[in-house]
């Protein structure tokens, strides 16, 4: 399967953006509906309509394949509905979330951290900043082989702070590999300032940069911005990037302008309005279509709610290529202790008998 | 050991590394040129296989152990990297996904705490979580005796011991540290893999190997000694301390020591341990690590499940003490475990 997009923005495309954006929000919407509120996990970082659709835009600028041969995506968390524009079906993505045998982790869910590398997505990563050190490393590969691939990294600009993110995007950087990085602007910050006199971007934050683009140039990067309520713009920001990247440009840092983070930006003293109001989203718009996009939805969870869950034992493999964990022996059905028997008074007499 | 298809074959290579190539030469090799040459062999035979470390490319390693293979694989297989051991641990679990083998070097094992989350976190879940296996070899020096301090000395193998997912190999002589090293970069599953550099020279272990591709099976213990008095389980240096130690035991007490050599931690190879319990009913555990929560104490009870009633003395152990490797040289003695402190264990073993 072959999903090229092409260089231009058709009026097809942002409405194909706008469907999966739906998509991923009815999905997330589903899940909350029927996950307790104080639940870890999926939950917990729904992401808005507005970066499930930014996310899905970026991911649609990818060469995307289904054997392994594609581009490679690696999205944060909140960005994680980006895997609906690799090929990942509602009921898969419902599945893993809830953790069931037939997810494409094998049940070990209900959580988000699995790869796809035929589909070429790589899973989010924790701790956070992980995920460039590995597509550093994944990009590198493409390099040497002299593959014509690149790798994309969604983050959400919480991760920029951690030391594997700088030591990722420097080796990246050092050896050119092909990888574009597209990164929430940094958030402001998330107390009250400590005196109005100081300077206003003083406070709890992640860095004191205003924007990660003044970092490129430490780097030795090429960065570009693009706004989150313009999709085309965003779109072709993205694109524009990984053609550079794939023609041996190096690292491409892409930031969004504009995105507000559900739950980390939360605190905020004055928080911005969301990019978009609901009433210029998809169910406005195109009502007919984000009706269907819930039935579908409500079919997919119909069918997975009554998929099996592992089974305890399943925990024991994969923990190893070559050998699974060992059964403790007070569940192993025999009862024996290593090379001895348990030590019943049944069997206390006879052990003797065994040196 | 177990041959292999393929292998170096008996035809000298042009332009290859000297040290990494003595085995052609029917020459005797050191502990370090015998990884020399498991890396060198590994990279000529298969092309996924790729190096990256700190100055091992143009300096050939702090150690020299890939002297002079930048020049005959290229700079996209020897790769020098910034001083980033998470950065470039991370970007070798990439490569991994990616099909590609990657062998990373530690300068000194020390360093390897930074890469410790990638590791723990990261590498060793990925195959649980489905995200696939990784292919990957973490390799490096460590050990203490040679005055570096708690910098350059450390044994790190406990640090990642309870981590499922991961394989720890840590070999003491040059034919396993070879056919180790081979087996661990063609298995599927990530191996941190130490050296003990006082070994990496030692005149003593300098042995002509097989002229053939030869590879050690992770996870089999080899009977370094064979003895019926009791059991000394150990790896690494402390193999070479045990057999003065068993020397000297059967020279001035007539006691006769088995030592089982572990060469591979995890997986552990129990079968092996409980035989040599079952025969000798006595068991001293030497390691170089450090006390607390050394692996001893997890031999000690895996013995205590699957060998109790063999047992005809409590299990001892001998160890370096808890404390930072000193740099001075009278502390650092004094910390190590040496032959004297096995003799003593052991006589106390075989009176009990």
């Amino acid at each position: 399967m072959l999903m090229d997009p092409g260089a231009e923005v058709s009026v097809v495309r942002p409405i194909e953006w706008e469907r999966l954006g739906c998509l991923a929000e009815e999905l997330d919407r589903a899940l909350g509906d029927i996950l307790p509120s104080d639940s870890e996990g999926p939950t917990r970082e729904r992401a808005s309509r507005t970066r499930a659709t930014s996310a899905i835009c970026a991911a649609l600028a990818l060469r995307r394949r289904t054997d392994g041969t594609g581009d490679l995506l690696a999205p944060a968390s909140r960005s994680r509905g980006a895997v609906l524009a690799m090929g990942v079906e509602p009921e898969e993505y419902l599945r893993q979330a809830l953790g069931r045998s037939r997810s494409p982790d094998g049940g070990r869910g209900p959580q988000f951290h699995w790869s796809d590398l035929e589909r070429g997505i790589l899973g989010p990563i924790r701790p956070p900043g992980t995920s460039l050190e590995v597509m550093a490393g994944a990009t590198l590969s493409f390099r040497m082989r002299k593959q014509d691939r690149v790798g994309l990294v969604l983050a959400d600009g919480s991760e920029c702070a951690t030391g594997a993110w700088h030591e990722g995007l420097n080796f990246a950087a050092v050896r050119r590999c092909p990888l574009v990085v597209v990164v929430d602007a940094p958030a402001p910050p998330r107390g009250p300032e400590p005196d109005a006199s100081e300077d206003p971007r003083q406070g709890i934050r992640p860095t004191r940069l205003t924007s990660w683009l003044d970092l490129c140039d430490g780097y030795g990067i090429r960065g570009r911005s693009a706004p989150i309520d313009d999709l085309s713009a965003l779109h072709e920001t993205v694109a524009e990037s990984l053609e550079r990247a794939r023609a041996g440009g190096g690292v491409q840092l892409v930031e969004i302008r504009g995105s507000r983070r559900p739950g980390s930006d939360e605190g905020l003293p004055e928080p911005r309005a969301e990019s978009r109001s609901d009433d210029e989203g998809p169910s406005a718009l195109f009502p007919a279509m984000a009706e269907e996009i819930g039935e579908q939805v409500d079919r997919a969870l119909r069918s997975v709610l009554d998929d099996r869950e592992p089974e305890g034992r399943e925990a024991l493999h994969p923990i190893l290529s070559d050998r699974d964990a060992t059964v403790p022996w007070y569940r192993d059905p025999a009862g024996r202790m290593g090379s001895r028997r348990a030590p019943t008074s049944a069997n206390a007499a006879s052990t003797s008998e065994t040196r | 050991m177990e041959r292999t298809e393929g292998g170096p074959g008996n035809a000298e290579v042009p332009g290859a590394p000297e040290h990494a190539t003595r085995t052609r030469r029917g020459e005797p090799v050191t502990f370090l040129e015998a990884i020399s040459e498991a890396l060198f062999e590994e990279m000529d035979r298969d092309p996924r296989v790729f190096l990256m470390g700190e100055d091992i490319g143009s300096y050939g390693g702090a150690f020299k152990v890939t002297r002079d293979f930048l020049g005959y694989f290229g700079s996209e297989r020897v790769i020098d990297t910034p001083i980033s051991e998470a950065g470039f641990t991370g970007a070798a679990a990439g490569a991994a996904h990616m099909g590609l083998r990657p062998v990373v070097e530690i300068q000194f094992m020390d360093f390897i705490s930074p890469a410790y989350d990638v590791i723990t976190n990261y590498i060793a879940t990925s195959l649980y979580r489905g995200s696939g296996p990784q292919s990957l070899v973490i390799r490096g020096p460590v050990g203490g005796g040679n005055r570096g301090g708690p910098f350059h000395s450390q044994n790190v193998e406990m640090a990642f011991f309870h981590t499922p997912g991961l394989k720890i190999v840590y070999p003491s002589t040059a034919r396993d540290a070879k056919g180790l090293l081979k087996a661990a970069i063609r298995d599927d599953d990530p191996v941190i893999f130490e050296e003990h550099k006082g070994l990496y020279r030692s005149p003593a272990l300098r042995e002509v190997l097989p002229d053939e591709d030869y590879v050690v099976p992770i996870g089999k213990a080899r009977v370094a000694r064979a003895g019926t008095d009791l059991t000394v389980v150990t790896y690494g240096m402390m193999v070479h301390r045990s057999s003065e130690a068993a020397d000297r035991l059967f020279e001035e007490d007539g006691v006769s020591v088995e030592i089982l050599d572990l060469r591979t931690l995890l997986p552990m190879d129990d079968e092996a341990i409980m035989r040599s319990v079952r025969k000798t009913g006595r068991l001293l555990v030497v390691h170089e690590d450090t006390r607390t929560g050394g692996i001893a104490g997890e031999i000690a009870m895996r013995v205590n499940e699957q060998a109790f009633e063999w047992l005809d003395a409590p299990i001892l152990r001998v160890t370096a003490i808890d404390a930072p490797v000193p740099y001075a040289a009278p502390l650092e003695d004094y910390f190590l475990p040496g032959v004297d402190d096995i003799v003593t264990a052991a006589r106390y073993l075989a009176k009990y």
